[in-house]
C-alpha cells in the first residue's frame, strides 16, 4: 500500500502520467516518481491494463459500421428537389427530416423517448433552457421503489418484535438463544455487500449489473448443484433436533408463512436463479434475519459458540438450498463448513473431504468479499495441518 | 444521381465541417466514417450492449449534425463529439432505456464471444486472460467509474475534454479518474487471485 504521506496523491500520479499537470507541479512528482518505484509500478500497471483494454476487439462485424453510416446517412438525407437549393435549404431539410424522424420515434418508441431526444437536441444546440416535463416513468418507477423499501422495513420491524415474542418460547427450550447470545462478544453486523478494498460510491444499479456479469450459467448450476449435495449430506441427528434445539416455532403461523415463502423461493430459485441473486435486499434481510435470531456475526469468527452454530445450521442450510443467500453465499457457506467442522474427529476422512470441499467452494463464492475469503483460506489451512 | 463522391480523407475535420454547414451534406459522411468506431466503442463500453449503443451512437450523430453550426471548428471534431456520446449514452442508461446487459462469456450480435474474438488476435494465452480480466473488471465498476475510465481509455479525452461530456470540474475528473484506476486494478487483482485459488 502506498504511503499517501510520503507519495505524491494518487490523482496527481496519474495526472502526471496523463500529461495533465501544471509544469511546476510536474517537476515536482517527476522528480518523486524518478526515484520511487512503488509509484513507477502503479503507473506501469495502470498503463498496462489501459492498453490491454484498448487492444480489446470489436464485437461487431465489420459490415456494422457501414451499416450505420448509412443510418445516419438515411437520417441526415435531404429530398433531392431540396439539396440544391443552398444553405438555408441545407438547414431546413436536416430540421424537417430529423421532425418526420421524430414522428417516427413517437410512433415507435413511445413519446417518452421522443421528448428525450429532443430534450438533448435542445441541450447540445445551446437553446433556451428546457422547460422539464414531468418523467412520469421516472416518478412511477421512483414511487414503486419507495414502495418496495418501505415494504422491506416493516418486514423487517416486524421480524424484530415477532423475535422478542419467540424468545421465551427458545428459553424454555433450554435457553440456548440466551447462552449464545452471551458468548459471542460481538456485535452481530449487518450484512451488506461487502465494501470493496478502494472506495467506490454505492450504486445498487451498478451492483446489480455487476452481480449480473458475474454470474454465468455454470456458476448458478454448480450453486444449485453443490446446494442438493450439502442438503443430502446433513446428518439426520443435527437434523430431526433442530426445530427444538433453535426454538423455531414452527407451528407459528408467521412461521409456517416465512417457511412457505422460502420453498418458493427455492422454486423461484430453480427457475430464475440470476434474478434472485440480484436481490441484495432478500438476501441481506435473510442472512441477517438468521444471525440475528442466533446471535452470530456476519462473519464466522472463533468466538462463536458450538451450540449457537449448531442450532443455526439447519437454518443456514435451508436458506443456502433456497437461492436466497445471494451474496452472503460465500459467508453463509461457511458457516456450514464450520458446523461440519464440529462434528470432525481424526480419521474422518469422508467428513475431512466434505469441510474440504466447503472451505473451497468458498473461495469459489467469496468473489469481492476479501474478509470471508482470507477467513476461508485460513481455516482451510488449518485443516490441512 | 449516381455521382461519385469525391475523395474527402485528406480534408480536415475543421474544412468537412464548413462544407456540411455550406450545404454539403454528404460531407457529413467523412465525419462519420472518421468517428464511428470510437464513437461506437465508447458507447458500448458505457452501456454495455449493442443496442443501446448503436440507438445511442445514430442519436449522437443526429445531435452533432444539428448542432454543427453552432461547433467552433478550430476545435477537433472528435473529442466535441465523443462528449456527445458520452452524455447520450449516461443518459441512455440513467434513464433505464433497454438495460440488459450482454454477460462477457454470451455471444454478442456477431455470435462470437470476447473469448472467440480474443483468441484470434494474441499470440499466447496469458495476453488473452490478461484481456478478458481487463474487460470483466471494467464491466464490474460503476457506472461512473466505468464511463470515465471509457472517455479517457477508448476516447482518449484530455481531462478539459472529459469535464465538458460529464459536466463536472476538472478536478473532479482527475480524482474520479484515479479512483476508477484504482477500482479497476483492484477488480483485475480479485479476478487474478480468485482464478490462482480455485486451480
Amino acid at each position: 500500500m502506498r504511503n499517501e504521506r510520503v507519495h505524491p496523491p494518487s490523482e496527481e500520479l496519474f495526472a502526471y502520467r496523463d500529461g495533465e499537470l501544471g509544469p511546476e507541479k510536474r517537476a515536482i512528482v517527476e522528480a518523486h516518481v524518478v526515484g520511487c518505484s512503488v509509484c513507477r509500478a502503479l503507473i506501469d500497471q495502470v498503463s498496462a491494463l489501459e492498453a490491454e483494454l484498448r487492444q480489446s476487439p470489436d464485437s461487431v462485424p465489420e459490415g456494422y459500421f457501414d451499416r450505420l453510416s448509412e443510418s445516419v446517412r438515411g437520417r441526415m438525407a435531404a429530398p433531392s428537389s431540396e439539396a440544391g437549393a443552398g444553405r438555408v435549404a441545407a438547414r431546413v431539410a436536416p430540421t424537417e427530416t430529423i421532425r418526420e424522424k421524430k414522428e417516427t420515434v413517437h410512433q415507435e418508441r413511445g413519446e417518452e423517448a421522443a421528448a428525450r431526444l429532443e430534450r438533448e437536441e435542445r441541450r447540445e444546440s445551446g437553446r433556451v433552457k428546457e422547460v422539464p416535463r414531468l418523467p412520469w416513468a421516472a416518478v412511477i418507477g421512483t414511487v414503486s421503489a419507495a414502495a418496495a423499501v418501505l415494504v422491506v422495513v416493516v418486514i423487517l420491524i416486524r421480524q424484530g418484535p415477532y423475535q422478542r415474542m419467540v424468545l421465551p418460547e427458545r428459553q424454555e427450550s433450554g435457553g440456548v438463544k440466551e447462552e449464545a447470545k452471551g458468548q459471542v462478544q460481538n456485535e452481530p453486523a449487518p450484512s451488506t455487500v461487502p465494501a470493496p478494498s478502494v472506495p467506490t460510491p454505492a450504486d445498487e444499479g451498478a451492483k446489480q449489473g455487476a452481480t449480473q456479469n458475474r454470474l454465468d450459467e455454470g456458476t448458478r448450476d454448480q450453486l444449485s448443484k453443490k446446494a442438493d449435495e450439502v442438503a443430502m449430506r446433513a446428518p439426520a441427528a443435527a437434523q430431526a433436533p433442530a426445530p427444538e434445539a433453535a426454538g423455531v416455532a414452527l407451528k407459528d403461523k408467521a412461521e409456517e408463512q416465512r417457511l412457505e415463502s422460502d420453498q418458493k423461493l427455492a422454486i423461484r430459485a430453480k427457475a430464475e436463479p440470476q434474478a434472485l441473486a440480484q436481490t441484495p435486499m432478500l438476501s441481506e434481510s435473510g442472512y441477517q434475519s438468521i444471525l440475528d435470531r442466533f446471535g452470530l456475526p456476519a462473519l464466522w469468527d472463533s468466538r462463536v459458540t458450538p451450540n449457537a452454530l449448531s442450532n443455526a445450521e439447519p437454518e443456514l442450510r435451508s436458506f443456502y438450498m433456497s437461492g436466497a443467500a445471494g451474496a452472503d453465499s460465500a459467508r453463509v457457506r461457511l458457516y456450514l463448513a464450520e458446523a461440519a467442522r464440529l462434528r470432525y474427529g481424526p480419521g474422518d476422512s469422508e467428513l475431512y473431504d466434505e469441510i474440504r470441499h466447503h472451505y473451497q467452494r468458498v473461495l469459489e463464492l467469496a468473489g469481492p468479499d476479501a474478509d470471508v475469503a482470507r477467513v476461508a483460506r485460513e481455516r482451510l489451512r488449518s485443516l490441512e495441518r | 444521381m449516381g455521382e461519385t463522391k469525391p475523395d474527402r480523407s485528406a480534408v480536415p475535420d475543421a474544412e468537412i465541417v464548413q462544407l456540411v454547414v455550406g450545404g454539403e451534406i454528404d460531407a457529413f459522411d467523412e465525419l462519420v466514417r472518421r468517428t464511428r468506431r470510437p464513437a461506437y466503442r465508447l458507447a458500448r463500453r458505457i452501456t454495455r450492449n449493442h443496442e443501446d449503443a448503436d440507438d445511442v451512437v445514430q442519436d449522437s450523430y443526429v445531435k452533432a449534425f444539428r448542432a454543427l453550426a453552432r461547433f467552433d471548428s478550430k476545435r477537433a471534431f472528435l473529442p466535441w463529439f465523443l462528449t456527445i456520446v458520452a452524455r447520450s449514452a449516461l443518459s441512455a442508461i440513467r434513464h433505464g432505456a433497454r438495460r440488459a446487459t450482454v454477460p462477457l462469456d454470451e455471444p454478442g450480435p456477431d455470435g462470437t464471444t470476447l473469448a472467440d474474438r480474443i483468441s484470434d488476435t494474441p499470440p499466447d494465452v496469458d495476453a488473452m486472460r490478461r484481456l478478458l480480466d481487463a474487460e470483466e473488471a471494467l464491466a464490474r465498476l460503476p457506472d461512473d467509474q466505468r464511463a470515465i475510465l471509457a472517455l479517457r481509455v477508448d476516447g482518449d479525452l484530455p481531462y478539459s475534454e472529459i469535464a465538458s461530456a460529464l459536466e463536472i470540474p476538472v478536478g473532479t475528473v482527475m480524482s474520479r479518474l484515479a479512483r476508477a484506476r484504482e477500482a479497476l486494478l483492484a477488480e483485475v487483482e480479485k479476478l487474478r487471485a480468485a482464478r490462482f485459488r480455485t486451480r
